[in-house]
């Protein structure tokens, strides 16, 4: 903050927006650096650097480590990506759009009706015709928890449609609702599971990066890199929103054309990385916090930023959930709150006071 | 020009503006007064595009329904009677966000030039949430007069739209905002603004509107709106209208309606 006193016969400082725009390089570099350790660090024990050594001095990988980097360390990692900026985009376009800095996904039902979804295939899905399950693979559980988000955002998203206008208290409330709905229906379930059931239900809730694969990739990523390049034309329309609704209008901005693409991108994206990883509590919502305190709400600058920081963010967690048990791995979800929690009670502590979030 | 047809507006079930027709023309100040609940803020709204109407709005002889949200941005700025804003913007962000759609040129310049219009230059990097009421809302004045800079754009006049424009100012600003208004409006601009305080309205404006009950009950200059047996019917009290010594503007001491009424 400025001091009043500060301002007369100085230069003026540069903008908030300037400096958050030199941020996208930092992050950049930053995502670079913690992809490469990423990629450097796993169970197997061995680094990047013997493996460019070999390649330098012509020497033939062996399988073992052509697999490791190959099948398991780069699939990893590109998912962690996407998902990582999944995450942190949708939250920031949640906010943006609910005024709040406090919104998720989980606010338009995208997590209850994953988790939902993920909690049907698991426990149910052992009664599905055999034929149907050859089919879908080890893909039941991502797929049922992709249609059950996307099938509770358009039903929240219908009932809070009057006469062409999204009311996004309206929106607020009925996702509590359907959250609470879904939460008595997952209970039901759970009281049904079998031990092994449960136990994979607990893990898919924890969520983890363990199962990506390139196959699994090549369905989550495009759905997902759509729908954050999509997201970030909206930060001109979230600030203006961030005036009210009326003002938005006001100023030019088409509004209900501005909320049905935020509520499109924010499923498609945040809905694909449920799928994929399960539940992954606190990225979407650290981190653009993290981004306000740093350079300001502008949300020009800040979704591509919060897509950045939430990538790195991310991967170096899973990086941490890989090592930290080494032969095992922990549940990502776990790292995430451990470390996320803390952080951002810190912030809340260190900003009481000073100004209204 | 403003031209207003035949406007009704329900609200729930309450139909809140029935059949209401008026006129504004730009370079005067056209004020729209009214008691509690006799539809000045719902026409307004209606006439910014925010509420659903039957009856025809057209400005410069454009039909508003039939505008895009950036065509009509520039043609008019609106300041809304109280604004919540979300996210720690400073006072300059705030204006810069008004300049969306507005005027084209330096924005940096406009923001700056905006906001020592309304003399608030010197919180031009305060956060706007520490302010205080008044502030805030000259600061929203200072993002409207930005988003409309220019009063006449191309030989087009341009509008501004207030909502009770001076409802938490101090005396001095009252009056510092009602000039803005008048120099937006000799430079060719159109101003409509809502009012509450009937003295400021007969100080200033060109034209006077009184509503009641959804309905225009009168419309012309302050002195052949603002008579005494025409405010006592509309807003239902025994008001007295004086003069000042010429030009002769009228005047309401608010101390007579409470003798009449002993």
């Amino acid at each position: 903050m400025v001091a009043m006193t500060d301002m007369p016969g100085r230069t003026r400082p540069r903008s908030r927006l300037d400096r958050a725009r030199q941020l996208h390089l930092l992050l950049a570099a930053f995502l670079a650096l913690v992809a490469l350790a990423s990629l450097n660090v796993g169970a197997t024990g061995f680094s990047l650097l013997d493996v460019l050594a070999k390649v330098l001095r012509g020497e033939a990988l062996s399988r073992t480590e052509a697999v490791v980097l190959w099948d398991i360390r780069l699939p990893r990692l590109a998912m962690g990506l996407v998902v990582g900026a999944a995450l942190a985009t949708s939250g920031a376009v949640m906010q943006g759009l609910f005024r709040n800095p406090l919104a998720d996904p989980g606010i338009v039902g995208v997590t209850s009706g994953g988790m939902l979804g993920a909690i049907l295939a698991i426990v149910l899905g052992g009664a599905l015709p055999s034929s149907l399950l050859a089919l879908t693979g080890g893909y039941l559980v991502p797929c049922a928890a992709f249609l059950g988000s996307w099938a509770t955002t358009i039903l929240l998203y219908r009932v809070s449609t009057r006469a062409g206008r999204t009311s996004v208290a309206t929106m607020l409330l009925a996702g509590i609702a359907f959250t609470a709905l879904a939460g008595a229906l997952a209970g039901v379930l759970i009281y049904k599971a079998d031990d092994q059931q449960l136990r994979d239900l607990t893990f898919w809730n924890m969520g983890s990066l363990a199962g990506a694969s390139w196959a699994k990739l090549a369905t989550a990523a495009p759905i997902i890199l759509t729908a954050i390049a999509g997201a970030l034309f909206l930060g001109r329309g979230l600030n203006g929103l961030a005036l009210g609704e009326a003002t938005a209008h006001h100023i030019g901005i088409p509004v209900q054309r501005m909320k049905n693409g935020a509520i499109l991108a924010v499923a498609a994206a945040s809905g694909a990385a449920v799928a994929v990883s399960g539940g992954i509590g606190f990225v979407g919502i650290v981190v653009p916090h993290l981004l306000r305190l740093i350079t300001g709400p502008d949300h020009r600058a800040l979704l591509l930023n919060s897509a950045l920081l939430g990538a790195a963010l991310l991967v170096a967690a899973d990086m941490i959930a890989r090592v930290v048990i080494v032969p095992a791995e922990l549940p990502i979800g776990i790292v995430t709150a451990v470390l996320g929690a803390p952080v951002f009670l810190w912030i809340l502590l260190r900003q009481r006071g000073v100004v209204d979030l | 020009m403003l031209i207003v047809e035949n406007l009704s507006v329900t609200l729930g079930y309450k139909r809140a503006l029935t059949g209401l027709s008026l006129t504004a023309r730009p370079g005067a100040i056209t004020c729209i007064v009214g008691p509690n609940g006799s539809g000045k803020t719902t026409c307004l709204r209606a006439m910014t595009g925010d509420l659903a109407y039957t009856g025809r709005i057209t400005l410069g002889g454009r039909d508003i329904a039939a505008l895009k949200p950036w065509e009509l941005a520039a043609l008019r700025g609106v300041l809304p009677q109280a604004s919540a804003l979300a996210f720690p913007f400073t006072v300059s962000e705030v204006v810069q966000i008004g300049l969306h759609n507005g005027t084209s040129g330096d924005h940096d310049e406009i923001t700056r030039a905006a906001l020592a219009r309304v003399d608030l230059l010197r919180f031009a990097d305060r956060a706007y949430q520490e302010l205080s009421g008044g502030e805030q809302q000259r600061v929203q004045l200072a993002r409207v007069l930005a988003q409309v800079w220019e009063p006449v754009s191309e030989g087009t006049p341009r509008w501004l739209f207030l909502d009770e424009p001076v409802s938490a100012l101090d005396i001095a600003h009252q009056l510092q905002v009602m000039r803005i208004a008048r120099d937006f409006a000799a430079a060719g601009g159109g101003v409509l603004a809502v009012m509450h305080d009937l003295n400021l309205t007969a100080m200033y404006a060109d034209k006077v509107v009184l509503l009641a009950e959804g309905t225009c009950l009168a419309a012309g200059t302050p002195s052949e709106v603002m008579t005494s047996q025409t405010l006592s019917r509309a807003y239902g009290c025994a008001l007295t209208v004086g003069r000042t010594p010429p030009p002769g503007t009228p005047f309401l001491l608010p101390h007579l309606a409470a003798v009449a009424a002993e």
